[in-house]
């Protein structure tokens, strides 16, 4: 209970009794259980109006219920990437000096970024791109997977109308929607017991508002469906089944019969494949994404099994809905089809090279990547010229460590790798960072700097790079004896950070640490066809040695 | 920098070649009774050396002199060339190559140019700084194309370079605690105005006799041991008792380092966690605190390991076996996990060593080539202008 009590320091104690006024669903749970566990692990909250209840990439563990007023939930970070151009073009492109800038898809159009028209937060609201911003009102609630998983909040959230909130543990949150069961592994290294809720009327009234209020949103914020009528919306949201699943929990499994499709609306999905040599993680979807269409279209077993990262809720949209819809809108089937195209092709790509020892390639996951920085450690003598040069090419900031795991002579450098599982994308709030169908991870423009992607990566591939921004502060100014408070805005230079991994120096022509690699030793290849060549060549000279005819030759010389 | 390789077979057959040309220049020039008719050069060409006060002062001894000047300063403009890293003029490593190769063609062009005569105390002096400068190239050169593959083969574990103080500073940290962890409690205070022990210190203190530090590490070994499938771990890694003294110490090390975190979370077995932990042995912690202190933490503080005994792996190998047999069944996992940290202070040493040798040579090369060229210029503009 201590702890619970540190996690809400500020706000006024709710007794049980006072808890049930504001929740009043929780009522159906018995007595003895709320008194048991309930106390103390709520507070309320009177926020007046401007006030920032919380900000985007704060790490948190408690989740919000609005009693009254409204809030504005938004994304306050630049929506941009990171990009470096010549500073100046005085000497011409070739002599310029690197500068990082902020640029959005819109005037700088990179490759397979995506043309999401919503982006996914933790609340039932999804905000729109270009301007990212939503009203929350009485009876909701945001911030149900800071509090599950503790990932960082993923939108700042201000008070529009003076509000009063009911800030929740995870316990509370257990007892009015239901306990996911933990994991084997959780429930193997945790002390803690903790009771199974199954909840109340609260979780049917949230998905039934989520049916009613978002669900049609949700469902055109997927490009797929966008173009769909509003009566076959209509028809889908009263069809489609909303689905909880638990942390590792499987939705759907490789060479199973397809008979849904699904579109994500909480949590963290895993795609993985069997291969010779092991599970193969094909990628993380999360809010917004979808999975399932590959069966369904070209009705077939499912390619791929799909299971729950963490606490996930689905839309299942069943096979005969998901059918009439192809019929009856041929365009979404087109889209879908050439979707369902790029991810087969991505399978493909994920096939093993000749001549290359599973175990061996995939171990340091090397298997899956695209593009490997490897140097070669007989010619490198440890000058630095690459780190240099990559930091001069980033505006100070290196993305390359001349350290690593070694595969052979090479030492496999810190630079993206695309890996086999990738760790970086399981928790990103807004789901900004994702994998191309070619692998390569991309960071879309509403990445909000929390870092969590930095700090996961296991190779420190992926840093944080800060930029100087000017942004508006709304602060609350006290009016004459009286008179309401007023707000006043400010510009105020701020430091804004941006995930980003290599980009290969798309910006030259050659990366910039092989080119300053006096010694030969820094190199960029596919590691398929690097790898691939040497290790065929190395198994022919050795099945010639050991060849019948070799063997032949060898006794009868002898 | 491998010089045996398909890129250099171009540089080598052109030196060769400017050899041969200038050499055939040269006798064809001075001494061209010595080629056969049909190799002599036509009489229009030929200067003799008579005419001027040395071979260095004919046209075509100019040509020598001036073509390996301009060579030098070629090769010195590398060093500035490696200073602009995002200039597209070419990429450095076809600079080094030029480097290597332009400057080694400057042997037969100086000499040629001298008429193979050392002249007067500058031109010796010219000599002899050009001698430094060329043999501590190559000297150079045999290095960087050696010393690589056995800093490859001898560091498995190799850190950045610029790490190394700090991975130096955190073993040495290690060990302090591990020291203080066996330490009895001081007796307590009954001084009021005497600051409350931290939280940690109670925490370690109390000599929790399967207490590891090892978890706090990210050092180069911990980290190659930690790595799945690292090839390090596999093949080269000669010390695997911290794994062990982890897995040894069970329970009681994750609750002594709650501050630790893992790589990647391991479920414990239900049964470990119950498991008691073993009876502290005060023998065996008094050998141990007295080993830290006179030979671990000196030779983990000292700032040339190499210069003690622990830095010899040999010795090294027998203290350990010695203090092994000393101490108790159950702090035998603490002293290889001691024995672990030494090791790799080893190769740290090691691997400053190496770094040392691998880039001191440019310590003479580069100023002494600085010097070379003014030297060069200044016999230039001295012979050309004053004889």
């Amino acid at each position: 209970m201590a702890e619970t009590v540190e996690k809400l320091t500020t706000g006024e104690p709710l007794t049980v009794d006072q808890l049930l006024q504001y929740l009043p669903a929780l009522k159906e749970l018995p007595r003895a259980q709320l008194d048991n566990w309930a106390k103390g692990a709520a507070v309320l909250h009177h926020f007046r109006k401007g006030q920032i209840v919380c900000r985007e990439g704060e790490f948190g563990s408690t989740a919000y219920y609005i009693v009254s007023g409204t809030v504005d939930i938004f994304i306050d970070n630049p929506l941009a990437h990171l990009r470096n151009r010549p500073a100046s073009r005085f000497f011409g492109r070739s002599v310029a000096r690197m500068k990082s800038f902020l640029t959005s898809d819109n005037e700088d159009r990179r490759a397979e970024a995506q043309q999401r028209q919503f982006i996914g937060i933790d609340a039932d609201v999804d905000l729109p791109v270009h301007r990212p911003l939503a009203q929350l009102g009485p009876g909701d609630l945001f911030g149900e997977m800071t509090c599950r998983t503790y990932q960082p909040r993923s939108a700042t959230v201000q008070v529009r109308e003076a509000c009063v909130m009911v800030e929740m543990l995870r316990v509370i949150l257990d007892m009015l929607v239901g306990n996911r069961q933990p994991s084997d592994i959780t429930k193997a290294t945790t002390k803690v017991k903790m009771p199974t809720f199954k909840g109340t009327s609260f979780k049917a009234e949230l998905d039934k508002k989520y049916r009613e209020r978002s669900l049609s949103h949700h469902l055109r914020s997927v490009p797929l469906f966008a173009t769909l009528s509003e009566e076959f919306i209509e028809r889908l949201r009263q069809n489609v089944e909303l689905v909880s699943y638990n942390q590792g929990q499987v939705i759907c499994k490789e060479g199973e019969d397809a008979d849904a499709f699904y579109l994500i609306r909480s949590g963290v999905v895993r795609v993985s494949q069997q291969m010779p040599g092991g599970e193969i993680v094909r990628t993380y979807l999360s809010r917004g994404d979808f999975f399932g269409e590959i069966g369904l279209l070209h009705a077939i077993k499912r390619t791929a099994t799909c299971s729950a990262l963490d606490a996930v809720d689905v839309v299942k949209i069943p096979a005969g809905e998901f059918n009439l819809l192809l019929e009856k809108f041929p365009d979404v089937r087109a889209q879908l089809e050439s979707v369902a195209a790029a991810r087969l092709a991505g399978d493909q790509k994920k096939m093993a090279p000749a001549g290359i020892r599973l175990d061996d390639f995939l171990n340091q996951g090397l298997f899956e990547a695209q593009n490997l920085l490897l140097i070669d450690l007989d010619n490198c003598t440890r000058c630095d010229a690459c780190v240099r040069a990559c930091a001069t090419a980033h505006d100070g900031v290196s993305r390359l460590l001349r350290d690593g795991l070694r595969y052979d002579h090479y030492l496999v450098a810190t630079a993206c790798r695309s890996c086999r599982d990738p760790l970086c994308m399981t928790q990103c709030p807004v789901g900004s960072i994702r994998r191309k169908e070619n692998l390569e991870i991309i960071i879309e423009d509403w990445c909000i700097g929390c870092g969590k992607c930095a700090e996961l990566c296991p190779y420190g591939n992926i840093n944080m790079h800060p930029l100087e921004t000017i942004k508006e502060v709304k602060t609350e100014v006290k009016g004459k004896e009286g008179a309401a408070p007023q707000v006043k805005i400010e510009k105020k230079k701020m430091t804004t950070y941006k995930a980003n991994t290599c980009d290969l120096c798309t910006q030259l022509s050659v990366p910039s640490c092989v080119y300053a690699c006096p010694h030969d030793a820094a190199k960029r290849v596919d590691p398929h066809r690097f790898f691939g060549d040497a290790l065929l060549a190395q198994n022919e000279s050795v099945q010639r040695a050991w060849s019948p005819a070799r063997r032949y030759k060898t006794h009868h010389t002898d | 920098m491998r010089i045996f390789n398909r890129a250099h077979v171009p540089w080598f057959v052109f030196v060769l070649a400017a050899t041969a040309v200038a050499t055939w220049l040269y006798v064809g020039n001075f001494i061209p009774e010595k080629l056969p008719a049909s190799l002599r050069l036509p009489d229009s060409l030929i200067q003799k050396p008579s005419e001027h006060r040395s071979i260095g002062g004919t046209p075509l001894g100019l040509i020598f002199g001036a073509i390996s000047l301009l060579i030098f300063i070629f090769a010195a403009l590398l060093g500035i060339r490696k200073k602009l890293v995002l200039w597209r003029i070419g990429n450095l490593q076809r600079w080094l190559r030029a480097h290597i190769w332009l400057t080694l063609l400057t042997i037969p062009l100086v000499i040629l140019h001298s008429g193979f005569r050392l002249g007067g105390p500058m031109t010796t002096l010219l000599v002899v700084v050009y001698a430094i400068v060329m043999v501590s190239g190559v000297y150079g050169l045999a290095l960087q194309h050696q010393l690589p593959r056995i800093m490859k083969e001898r560091l498995p574990a190799e850190t950045v370079y610029e790490q190394i103080p700090h991975v130096r500073a955190q073993l040495l940290a290690a060990a302090t605690k591990m020291r203080d962890s066996f330490k009895p409690n001081p007796p307590a205070k009954t001084d009021a105005g005497a600051p409350a022990p931290s939280q940690i210190k109670a925490v370690t203190a109390g000599s929790t006799p399967m207490a590891s530090t090892s978890s706090d590490l990210s050092t180069p070994v911990a980290r190659a041991k930690t790595v799945v499938g690292s090839t390090i771990t596999a093949a080269t890694v000669s010390i695997p008792a911290t794994v062990a003294a982890v897995a040894d110490t069970g329970p009681a090390a994750t609750s002594a380092t709650p501050q630790a975190k893992p790589a990647a979370p391991q479920p414990q077995p239900a049964a470990a966690a119950t498991k008691p932990a073993p009876a502290p042995d005060p023998e065996s912690e008094v050998a141990l605190v007295e080993f830290l202190e006179q030979q671990i933490l000196p030779y983990l503080a000292a700032h040339r390991g190499d210069k003690l005994q622990l830095g010899k792996s040999r010795y090294s190998e027998e203290l350990f076996r010695f203090v092994r047999l000393r101490v108790g069944e159950t702090y035998r996992g603490r002293v290889e996990e001691i024995q672990s940290w030494c090791d790799e202070r080893r190769m740290l040493d090691l691997q400053v060593r190496l770094q040392h040798w691998l880039h001191g040579w440019l310590f003479v090369h580069a100023p002494i080539s600085f010097l070379l060229i003014i030297l060069t210029v200044w016999h230039a503009y001295v012979t050309l202008f004053y004889y």
